[in-house]
């Protein structure tokens, strides 16, 4: 038997593609609670799924992509939090106290 | 050590991990800072009455620095329990940083334990909010 075909094959390690693409899931799912968090995981994301690209495992690009709209999306709502939204929930709390004290009347 | 081996993304993941560790801990220690430059709590709890799953989890990681695990563990279990995979990612981003034998493809970890993780999260966001699982809450 030739020994080419006795040889036996390592299975490809996808370990960082694969945590890419999670930190990406993670990612998304946090993007909605809290400030700087989903942001962390989106450059997570971001540098595994480029460093398993360099490596051709799979999920890279899907972990870039997550990586990179979590990141857009983060500094977002971070930047729009700090601009406006005291101030949104100053007027939705004025708002609200209006429509109880209404209602006792 | 021998850094020209490395590419920028092996030595800028080891940078971030360090800088996002140092600025974390900072933010955790000092309250003052923490309001300033946090916009907003929790949009999702603020939006619904309900808890995400990070909720409660600077109170956990400000308890567990403070040695009171068991309040760390109430506020947010998940948080505490993450913090042996931050550890990890610390160890692995160095090693990737300035050890050149060691590359990526030598990140091995069966996928199993990493899709336990999303799933995980998911689960601990559901059952805290479920009016039997009162212990999970802040």
């Amino acid at each position: 038997m030739d020994d080419s075909t006795t040889a036996t094959v390592q299975p490809k390690n996808h370990t960082l593609g694969v945590i890419s693409l999670i930190s990406g899931i993670l990612g998304v799912l946090l993007v909605f609670c809290c400030p700087y968090v989903p942001i962390v995981l989106g450059l997570v994301a971001l540098v595994c799924g480029i460093l398993a690209r360099q490596q051709q495992q799979n999920y890279a690009l899907a972990g870039i992509i997550l990586g990179a709209i979590v990141i857009v999306f983060g500094i977002i709502f971070a930047i729009v939090g700090h601009l406006f939204f005291r101030e949104i929930m100053h007027i939705i709390e004025q708002e609200l106290r209006m429509e109880l004290s209404m209602a006792k009347l | 050590m021998n850094l020209l081996t490395k590419n920028w993304a092996e030595l800028s993941l080891f940078l971030f991990m360090i800088l996002t560790v140092v600025l974390g801990f900072f933010y955790v220690t000092n309250p003052g800072w923490r309001d300033l430059v946090s916009p907003y709590h929790c949009l999702f709890s603020q939006a619904t009455g309900l808890l995400c799953p990070a909720c409660g989890g600077t109170r956990a990681i400000v308890h567990l620095l403070s040695g009171n695990i068991l309040i760390a563990l109430k506020n947010n279990g998940l948080a505490v329990l993450m913090l042996p995979g931050i550890v990890y990612g610390m160890i692995t981003s160095f090693r990737l940083a300035f050890d050149h034998r060691f590359t990526a493809a030598d990140i091995n970890i069966a996928s199993i334990w990493l899709w336990s993780i999303p799933v995980v999260v998911v689960i601990f966001w559901v059952i805290r909010n479920i009016s039997a699982f009162t212990f999970l809450r802040p």
